[in-house]
């Protein structure tokens, strides 16, 4: 029940100046677990269950943008927990940020190198012969490109959310290199990275009056204990880039923004190419249609370039969070996920 | 549901033209090649100040950013040859899959792969 004018003002006051003084900055990734791999800056962590009912195992291959918390954002809004509290076995393979030492890392080293050696150790560790594959953000990318070169690497189910493809649609940031405004090696720092302030910047400008907009609506909401919570996580969240290995940068720029690989269905990979057809395990593509970062119209063509026979769309009237926070992700986008991965797994 | 207050009905109708106008001016050419020349303006100075600053230190026998730097890339490269190494041997001795068997699907029929 909503509170009286009163008494929101008190809530306000006393939320307000708990902000001020830094005091009500949310736990996140609360859920526990542990690591069971790890190789240079790759860690595989598996989350603890009583409940594991459903296999094959999943394993999420997190962004190499951001950091993967937001998977797993608060006790209440964890996708993760979501997904453990449904019986799965969740894996998830997540990124120290890169240092120097990674600035030469390619698409290749990860698709290549540390998600096969990753899904090994889930083989080993959970048992089991096959793994259910989910990417995140440029995850999926990652996950496409895995499962259209490996064949030997046994991906039963494939889903990637917020997953970009046609990068004429990513927007202002696509834009700069895709017309050669820009070169990759403009925006890398002296030790070969794309600082992580770059992103931030380039992010923000997206929706340059978000940042006011999103202050405003804390500030009317200020009241609510729960949006306050999830608002503080969010915006921490958003805010905490990591930097990005130039390698896979100049890749990006001239594969994927200026060869426009992807939507093509042929990316160029090692020393030959994959195709996108050669995706054969059920598919999902979920994607969010107020999603600035990764637009709907960049992710959407993925659903007709895979090759499999059994492939499924989720689409969210949310931004590009959505299917890990906010109400969209509670009642649309966890039960809808829920159902695909049980449907495309064995129960018991 | 609850109306919102007339503050911010307020600034939301001052805020919606604000933010159409605002993005498409960021997806206009003159604002992109603005920000490009501010993108290399910005490195071209931070360059000069840093190689002026250099000399300076140099010159009174201080370590600078760039010694540092150099340092640090130098020991990149030795952590990423060495990973190499140990990959190379690992797999001499490990298959894909940390050796775990591997499940053959149908080839596909279409196209090359790598």
């Amino acid at each position: 029940m909503t509170p009286g004018l009163i008494e929101r003002q008190i809530l306000r006051t006393r939320n307000g100046l708990a902000y001020l003084a830094g005091a009500n900055r949310p736990d996140m990734a609360q859920t526990p677990r542990d690591l069971v791999w790890s190789r240079d800056k790759a860690r595989l962590w598996r989350y603890r269950s009583d409940e594991r009912r459903f296999r094959p195992p999943i394993l999420i291959v997190h962004s190499l943008v951001s950091k993967s918390y937001i998977l797993d954002l608060l006790p209440n809004t964890s996708l993760i927990g979501y997904l453990l509290s449904e019986g799965f076995d969740v894996f998830l393979l997540d990124w120290v940020p890169p240092d120097p030492a990674d600035a030469e890392n390619t698409l290749e080293t990860y698709v290549d190198e540390y998600i096969p050696e990753a899904i090994g150790a889930v083989l080993d560790e959970a048992d089991a012969d096959e793994v259910t594959l989910i990417g995140y953000c440029f995850g999926g990318v990652l996950t496409l490109l895995l499962a259209a070169a490996h064949s030997e690497v046994p991906v039963r189910n494939l889903m990637v959310m917020a997953t970009p493809c046609d990068y004429r649609e990513m927007g202002f940031m696509s834009n700069m290199f895709r017309e050669g405004r820009l070169n990759a090696d403009d925006v890398l720092d002296e030790t070969g990275l794309v600082p992580a302030s770059a992103l931030d910047e380039g992010f923000q400008s997206l929706k340059p009056t978000e940042y006011v907009t999103q202050r405003v609506n804390f500030f009317q909401n200020l009241w609510n204990d729960e949006f306050v919570a999830g608002f503080l996580a969010i915006a921490f969240w958003a805010r905490d880039q990591v930097s990005f290995p130039g390698g896979v940068f100049r890749q990006t720029v001239d594969r994927l923004i200026r060869q426009n690989a992807l939507l093509s269905g042929v990316v160029p990979h090692g020393r030959g190419e994959v195709r996108l057809s050669d995706i054969r395990c059920p598919f999902l593509n979920a994607y969010a249609e107020q999603d600035t970062i990764t637009p709907a119209a960049s992710s959407e063509p993925l659903t007709r370039l895979v090759g499999s026979d059994d492939v499924s769309e989720l689409r969210l009237e949310s931004g590009h969070i959505g299917f890990v926070a906010g109400r969209q992700a509670a009642k649309v986008a966890r039960p809808q996920i829920r159902g695909w991965l049980a449907d495309h797994s064995d129960d018991g | 549901m609850t109306m919102p207050p007339l503050w911010r009905k307020a600034f939301d109708a001052i805020e919606r033209p604000l933010a159409a106008g605002s993005e498409a001016w960021i997806q206009s050419e003159t604002f992109m090649d603005l920000a490009v020349h501010s993108v290399r303006l910005q490195r071209r100075m931070l360059h000069e100040v840093q190689h002026a600053t250099e000399r300076w230190l140099h010159l009174f026998g201080y370590v600078s950013r760039g010694d540092v730097l150099r340092l640090s890339n130098q020991v990149a490269s030795l952590e990423r040859q060495i990973r190499d190494l140990r990959r190379e041997a690992e797999q001499r001795d490990h298959p894909l899959l940390n050796g775990h068997r591997a499940r053959r699907r149908q080839p596909s029929s279409r196209g090359a792969r790598r």
